[in-house]
């Protein structure tokens, strides 16, 4: 893709939330490390495990991001009827249809009029996101976007939790809209689907779909490492050596092509994949050590496509008066995909990152109960 | 640092010319990850994990380094 330049587009909150009802910590996990201290401080070491968020189950990214948004909104103090687009980017949709941004638009109470739809993306979701609402306002076709981006990602008791202790929960919500004054954001965002199966769900689709074969089969790789076909498959070393190849020149072309230095950008967020990968990209794109940071995969893990604006707010304290240069964000992962940004905070009027526990509301058994009892009376005729 | 030192503390135990990197212990996918970086950093060797996987003894890897810088 040619770099996407917009001179019209205004970022004005950005509320974080993080599911706080289940904590786990990898000292806890000390059994998946043969007991070993030794093992398990090696991993830290290299990794950089801290505290990892999850959601309980019956919490959807759609649960998280309507009550992110509703926050937002009431901070803003906007008028909902004036939000007249909304863009749900996820991979873990509440359902495969209908698109999951009808249902926040219901609970949010947004007008009818809106244009609602979701995008499939992962690590990169955020970026393509605000890239996606940007273009809708700077063609005029929208005035204001509110922007939802989140993922929950289930823990497999049975699988690879040391995998699963990468990640955290989360959901954001953004607003964007128009702008008369002159605000620049720049965007570079590439793809390579000729390695589309070195991360993917092999069963969650149609081409295999979820049954009681593909859920109860679990296969076990050469090196020992459990794994179930409708669950998240890596070809880690594969997804390390496309990280290295291809985002350090990414951020140097991101760069050129938008005519900044290095030294024109404060800060970089980068995806938080883990501290090792991390910090190699950046020592091979040369970045210096004051304009990034590894310490928001510590304190929260892997929140996936919105790990690189959680990066941002994190380094900040959400305080962004003194921020005068321009903040970069840099996103790699599924698809294979990547996806990068500068951006300019000063019309953020509001952001905020809240720890908050959420409260069930129906659990699967209920949820299944609630959609049997409704197609069983439902008829078109009586 | 001598390169065998760096590797010794990758796999945090003696590593010599002929230690066959193999067989020890650490040997994962978390020291073919250090040990990419470690390439980069101190050598700006840019190594793949199969090119690492493909050398059996400390001393082919520090060759194909070399070869490579």
């Amino acid at each position: 893709m040619a770099i996407s330049q917009f001179k019209h587009v205004k970022i004005t909150g950005i509320d974080y939330v993080i599911p706080s009802n289940i904590c786990r910590n990898i000292d806890d996990y000390i059994h998946l490390f043969d007991n070993s201290t030794k093992k398990l401080e090696r991993a830290k070491k290299i990794i950089g495990y801290g505290p990892r968020y999850s959601a309980p189950e019956g919490i959807t990214t759609v649960d998280i991001c309507v009550q992110s948004a509703e926050h937002l909104v009431s901070k803003l103090n906007i008028d909902k009827s004036t939000i007249d687009s909304v863009i749900l980017v996820t991979q873990t949709p509440d359902y495969i249809s209908p698109a999951s941004a009808h249902i926040i638009q219901k609970k949010l109470g947004l007008q009818k009029s809106c244009v609602v739809f979701d995008v499939t993306q992962g690590c990169t979701g955020y970026v393509y996101g605000l890239w996606l609402a940007s273009s809708l306002i700077e063609s005029r076709a929208s005035k204001r976007v509110l922007l939802c981006s989140g993922d929950v990602i289930r823990f497999d008791p049975d699988l690879d939790q040391k995998g699963s202790l990468l990640f955290s929960d989360a959901g954001c919500s953004t607003i964007l809209e128009y702008s008369d004054d002159e605000v620049y954001s720049s965007y570079l965002i590439g793809s390579d689907g000729y390695q589309y199966e070195a991360m993917i769900s092999p069963a969650s689709g149609v081409r295999l779909p979820v049954n009681t074969e593909t859920l109860n089969t679990i296969i076990t790789d050469k090196d020992g490492n459990k794994w179930r076909l409708n669950g998240r498959f890596m070809d880690g070393l594969a997804v390390f050596d496309f990280t290295m190849n291809v985002i350090p020149e990414h951020i140097k072309e991101l760069l050129s092509v938008s005519n900044f230095q290095i030294d024109d950008i404060e800060f970089i967020g980068v995806h938080q994949a883990n501290k090792q990968i991390v910090e190699t990209l950046v020592s091979k794109a040369g970045i210096p050590e004051n304009k990034y940071s590894i310490n928001t995969f510590i304190n929260y893990g892997n929140t996936a496509g919105t790990s690189c604006i959680l990066n941002v707010l994190d380094r900040f304290q959400c305080d962004f008066k003194n921020t005068e240069n321009n903040i970069a964000l840099v996103s790699f992962g599924v698809g294979l995909s990547w996806a990068s940004a500068i951006l300019q905070f000063n019309f953020l009027q509001y952001s905020d990152i809240r720890l908050a526990p959420f409260n069930v509301k129906r659990t699967y058994k209920e949820e299944f109960e609630y959609w049997k009892n409704k197609i069983e009376n439902y008829s078109a005729s009586k | 640092m001598d390169f065998y030192k760096q590797l010794s503390e990758i796999f945090e135990e003696d590593v010599i010319s002929e230690t066959n990197l193999k067989d020890l212990e650490a040997y994962d996918s978390l020291s073919i990850l250090s040990i990419i970086a470690m390439a980069d950093k101190s050598y700006n060797v840019t190594l793949t994990a199969s090119d690492v996987r493909s050398v059996d003894t400390a001393s082919q890897l520090k060759d194909m380094i070399e070869k490579k810088a």
